[in-house]
């Protein structure tokens, strides 16, 4: 088995072993395909606007996020695999890739059946916009998946996750924090009217910016508390 | 080699119970087997988890073969109090992840034993597809030393490694670790008692924190002396000249048989006549740690 394999193989037996971790995640999912599923024929975008990116989005994210590092602190996730010599970096890393690639698997998967379920006559055909739609909520979900990461960084238990999901809440949508929460970019991309005068392309490399820096970060922080 | 300069660190307290301390600590374990005899209140558990790397100093330096202990996580493997073990990965996986992560580290292509062997040592056969997280505390335990005592870690941080385990796994316990340390492994272990242990190479007590070797006990509490040498034996003269179980010191470099009153002495060799090996032994250790003296060696007459 090669060592990246070896490393994934620690979050990936906490994703295949516990299957109530992913609970979390699922009454948001359900809320979201809902109100999707209320507003079926109007424009798909409020659905999209609405309670998939304001709450599914974030919390399942950070659910899962917390399933892969095993409910936390990404430093603690990785301590088993640490103390059979591999590198600190390296664990973090394979852990940070796993969480986001699953949160932007959920996210991708969420909005384009979101996207399916709320699809009016006026939207553009389903299968362009499927592809748009999950395309965009992968990025997102990728950046939020960065975000929780390196909140797991912070705290016994990871606790700084949280801390992260309410500034994202109270704090994302300001012009200010443009920079820093990914939820400005994500609605604006979704279809929301935003204050940031941004084309589409800036706000998708916007958003890979802050899973890539979120992601760069949280890895330091874990090389830097395993010295 | 381990190696633990000067170290000073702080435990976390539990309820009631004040944070153990380590200050100003040093200790060097080369190949063999070195007993600190010491409770996790004196800081036993701390100075296994400094000498394995988990835990930094605060202060001082925390060496592996001249490498930061941190940074040699793969040479070591650590059984203390809380075992990092994969908590959803199987018993079988567990022992596997770890051969090949050590592998890589160490750089090793020595091919990996038969995982179902070495379970079945270790009385752990039927538990091979269980998952850690799901294992009672002998369990997990005797599976941390299973990996620890099994694989390729050249350097084994033990902490009570014959207490609180799987009694199927005793027996493969103390006979790995015996031909460990004959092997010439470096072998820390930190532990109430000797009893059932190999014969260690250096024994020390731990203290409140501080470090001073320790007798090997006598079998018998047989009449006879000690001798004893250390750089700077002289504090150590007023308090044990008073001991009622010391009742003769002798100097080996003072033909009077009284202490050298000047500081042309930098190494003394004294030897303590008394009523017992045991009292003296006690007497000396208590000496010792009072009074900051560092013993260099000693041996029973």
């Amino acid at each position: 088995m090669s060592t990246s394999r070896l490393l994934f193989a620690f979050p990936m037996a906490r994703l295949r072993h516990s299957p109530r971790g992913y609970l979390p995640a699922l009454p948001w999912a359900l809320l979201a395909l809902g109100q999707a599923a209320a507003l079926r024929g109007a424009s798909h975008n409020r659905a999209l606007t609405s309670l998939f990116s304001d709450l599914a989005l974030p919390l399942g994210a950070m659910a899962l996020v917390a399933l892969v590092f095993g409910t936390k602190s990404l430093f603690s996730a990785c301590e088993s695999a640490m103390a059979f010599g591999a590198p600190a970096r390296r664990v973090a890393a394979a852990h940070i890739a796993l969480a986001v690639g699953v949160s932007s698997l959920f996210a991708a998967v969420l909005g384009a059946a979101v996207c399916a379920v709320g699809h009016g006559s006026q939207d553009p055909a389903l299968p362009t916009d499927l592809i748009t739609t999950a395309g965009v909520s992968a990025l997102s979900g990728a950046a939020y998946g960065a975000l929780f990461a390196f909140g797991s960084t912070f705290g016994a238990s990871g606790g700084g996750r949280m801390a992260l999901l309410l500034g994202d809440w109270l704090l994302g949508r300001g012009v200010a924090f443009a920079f820093v929460f990914p939820r400005l970019h994500a609605e604006r991309l979704l279809g929301a009217p935003s204050p940031l005068e941004l084309s589409p392309q800036t706000s998708s490399l916007m958003l890979v910016m802050m899973t890539l820096v979120f992601s760069g970060f949280a890895v330091l922080r874990v090389s830097r508390q395993a010295r | 080699m381990i190696v633990l300069g000067n170290v000073t660190v702080t435990g976390t307290s539990a309820r009631g119970v004040p944070a153990p301390r380590l200050a100003g600590l040093s200790l060097s374990c080369a190949a063999g087997l070195t007993l600190v005899l010491g409770s996790k209140a004196d800081g036993a558990e701390l100075l296994g988890d400094l000498a394995a790397g988990v835990l930094a100093p605060k202060r001082g330096t925390a060496t592996l073969f001249d490498q930061r202990a941190s940074s040699m996580r793969g040479h070591v493997a650590r059984v203390g109090e809380r075992s990092l073990l994969p908590e959803h990965a199987t018993v079988k996986a567990t022992l596997e992840l770890a051969w090949a992560l050590r592998a890589e580290a160490l750089g090793s292509t020595a091919s990996a034993p038969s995982t179902d062997e070495r379970l079945a040592r270790f009385a752990l056969g039927h538990l091979a597809s269980a998952q850690v997280r799901s294992l009672e505390l002998p369990e997990r335990r005797a599976l941390a030393f299973c990996e620890a005592l099994t694989g390729l870690a050249p350097v084994l941080v033990l902490s009570e490694p014959l207490a609180h385990v799987a009694a199927g796994a005793l027996p493969a316990i103390a006979e790995t670790l015996r031909g460990r340390v004959d092997d010439g492994a470096v072998v820390l272990v930190t532990a109430l008692s000797d009893r059932g242990l190999p014969v260690a190479k250096q024994r020390l007590s731990l203290q409140r924190g501080v470090l001073a070797p320790a007798l090997a006990a006598p079998q018998h509490d047989a009449p006879g002396a000690i001798r004893v040498h250390g750089t700077d034996l002289r504090p150590l003269t007023q308090v044990l000249a008073v001991h009622p179980d010391v009742h003769q010191m002798l100097w080996t470099d003072a033909p009077s048989g009284s202490p050298p009153s000047t500081d042309a002495a930098p190494h003394a060799v004294l030897t303590l006549h008394g009523p017992s090996r045991l009292a003296l032994a006690k007497a000396l250790q208590a000496a010792a740690t009072a009074h900051g003296v560092a013993l260099d060696q000693w041996e029973l007459l």
